[in-house]
């Protein structure tokens, strides 16, 4: 299994819950790692139900929302399910003004969206 | 004015090293103010004049300040141009929220000037200016490159391009600063909040 510097990952039935070690996301370089990390569980490693939980992220920039998008393409080009859970109120406004939250399937907590695969 | 401080009661003696900064009544040089404090405690209920900035500093005040910093075209310059920004704002009346707003705003327009106005060009700089007042903050950044028209951005929340992976930027400023204008040639943009008037979430919220 490759090594995530960027992600910590547990596994809960056939779901892999991903969760981010960084608390802001925005450093160029870290989104890309970030990014590669996040490709790699979808194109490499062939895992169908990703579960991203935000419960540690305090701050996010719209560079990596363009990761996650880019992510939703491949997971469902490869026929798997991407849900995002836990998202604080000022980090769900910014998925709410890009209407990402259309996009992704968001729920409130792990259990929530453990629930609905 | 006759005010009571806001400092914790182990810091209230008048003769800690904080205090001794007084002007001893004589009015600050630069601003000509005066700011005259007094104390909780009735052993010392001695008023004396602190130097208007630092009353303000103090007293978690916002004051009228500027900041100003040219640096080069790289993204870790614009992470620590930031932090040194955003620290000075945090020790002001800000609240979380819109802090991560004045944050997110300021995170796109600089990586946006280093990134796409000077294309990560070191030969180029990026200059950052803050004005500070009671009422607002108002921010410029400017770059050297070729500038664009904002107008031209597509619309990334229209369903044709909500899964284009960039372009959210310019959005994201618009809806948490209380104005967002750039100039005619596009490499220059300015930005400003207003103190105790939120930005309201105009664009997608159910």
């Amino acid at each position: 299994m490759a090594v995530h510097r960027r992600l910590q990952l547990t596994e809960v039935g056939d779901v892999t819950v991903v969760r981010f070690v960084d608390r802001k996301i925005l450093d160029e370089a870290n989104i890309q790692e970030l990014g590669q990390e996040l490709f790699q569980l979808v194109e490499e490693e062939n895992r169908k139900s990703l579960l991203l939980n935000f419960l540690s992220v305090e701050f996010l920039s719209s560079a990596a929302l363009g990761k996650l998008i880019t992510l939703d393409k491949k997971v469902k080009a490869h026929g798997g399910k991407l849900k995002l859970s836990n998202i604080r109120p000022e980090i769900y406004e910014v998925f709410a003004i890009t209407k990402l939250n259309k996009l992704f399937d968001i729920k409130d907590d792990e259990a929530d969206a453990l629930a609905s695969f | 004015m006759m005010r009571r401080t806001p400092w914790p009661a182990s810091e209230r003696s008048p003769f800690g090293a904080r205090i001794l900064e007084t002007n001893c009544g004589k009015a600050e040089p630069k601003t000509g103010k005066l700011a005259v404090a007094t104390f909780s405690s009735p052993l010392e209920p001695q008023a004396f004049h602190v130097r208007h900035d630092k009353w303000c500093e103090m007293a978690n005040e916002p004051t009228t300040w500027t900041f100003e910093r040219t640096i080069s075209s790289d993204l870790a310059s614009g992470h620590q141009v930031l932090e040194d920004l955003l620290g000075r704002l945090q020790a002001e009346d800000w609240d979380s929220r819109q802090m991560f707003g004045i944050r997110l705003a300021l995170e796109e327009a600089v990586v946006n000037a280093i990134k796409h106005g000077n294309c990560l060009d070191c030969n180029k700089q990026v200059h950052v200016i803050c004005h500070s007042t009671p009422e607002k903050i108002w921010i410029k950044i400017s770059d050297q490159g070729k500038g664009f028209n904002p107008e031209h951005v597509p619309d990334c929340t229209d369903s044709d391009h909500i899964d284009c992976p960039s372009g959210r930027g310019i959005m994201l400023m618009r809806n948490f600063m209380n104005r967002v204008e750039y100039n005619q040639k596009g490499n220059v943009v300015e930005l400003e909040k207003r103190r105790g008037q939120d930005t309201h979430c105009c664009n997608g919220c159910d």
